[in-house]
């Protein structure tokens, strides 16, 4: 599967973001990432170091809270998501439903299966 | 001095002016470098090249420097938007309700007859108590305060004006925030 980079994703990484810390639970910043990367099968390979400002961004918003997690041998900063976080994943859900029928529907088909 | 190290330092540098959120982001950046490291190693890779390949993946310093002054940036315009646009309309409001007070106790005192001054738009009533401003003028002045408020709802609805709650959960999160101490580069453990 071809590699998307930083521009797709912009405006969709909190999308993608949340509903990581959703399915997934509580992770810190690395694990989020993996994570992301394993389930989008390496599509989304975007910067990493660019999901901290993400997360921060997200927690400033009420959307994620988090909290130092001194167990292992460095701390790591743990994120989860709030139930504003929560609300505002299933407007965001929405929104990209209808975005993403209206890209299909424009671009058709043929377009999915490049890439099956 | 290894791949990480080096990057972590110019990190610092380019993180220079951001506090608390600065120092976050490096501690984690740390975490983040060698865990990547020590996965990249279990799947074979030399240290040296590990190394390279966690750099390489997290991205330039400048990038990321520049992400969390724009994640900051934006919402301290935002708040400071969102707030004062709320202080103006409440304030309207405010003034708007405590203007109407001197009708209200007219109406108290002569009942639902009030003189016909009330809804005039520029004369003063002359009451015992002295002159109050006509109720149109209190009502003119609460309506503008309402319209406010609306305007600022819409601006939250539609534009992603800061809400009152997002302003809490920041209050909070500075309130709840931990000194952090400067980072520490430990040895890395064999």
């Amino acid at each position: 599967m071809p590699r998307i980079l930083g521009m797709d994703l912009r405006g969709h990484l909190d999308l993608l973001l949340l509903t990581t810390l959703r399915d997934d639970g509580p992770a810190h910043g690395y694990a989020v990432i993996t994570r992301l990367r394993a389930r989008s099968l390496g599509a989304f390979d975007l910067p990493e170091g660019t999901v901290y400002p993400a997360l921060q961004r997200l927690e400033r918003d009420g959307l994620v809270a988090s909290e130092w997690d001194t167990s292992a041998s460095r701390r790591r900063r743990v994120y989860w998501l709030t139930p504003a976080g929560t609300r505002a994943l299933a407007a965001r859900r929405r929104d990209w439903r209808v975005f993403a029928h209206g890209m299909h529907a424009v671009l058709g088909h043929d377009v999915t299966e490049e890439f099956g | 001095m290894s791949e990480i190290e080096r990057y972590l330092d110019e990190l610092a540098e380019r993180l220079a002016g951001t506090g608390d959120a600065g120092m976050r982001i490096l501690i984690e950046t740390e975490a983040h470098l060698y865990a990547a490291a020590d996965d990249a190693m279990a799947q074979g890779l030399r240290e040296d090249q590990a190394e390279h390949e966690a750099v390489s993946r997290f991205g330039p310093p400048a990038l990321v420097a520049r992400k969390l002054r724009a994640a900051h940036r934006g919402g301290s315009v935002s708040r400071a938007l969102s707030a004062a646009w709320l202080l103006a309309g409440s304030t309207i409001c405010g003034l708007g309700i405590y203007s109407m007070l001197p009708f209200l106790v007219a109406v108290e005192h002569h009942g639902w007859a009030a003189p016909d001054c009330y809804v005039s738009l520029a004369q003063d009533c002359y009451l015992p108590g002295g002159p109050v401003k006509p109720l149109s003028s209190a009502a003119a002045v609460l309506a503008a305060g309402v319209v406010l408020l609306l305007c600022r709802w819409l601006a939250v609805r539609y534009a992603g004006l800061t809400t009152i709650r997002r302003m809490l959960a920041r209050l909070r999160h500075q309130c709840a925030r931990v000194r952090i101490r400067p980072a520490t580069r430990l040895p890395r453990p064999t």
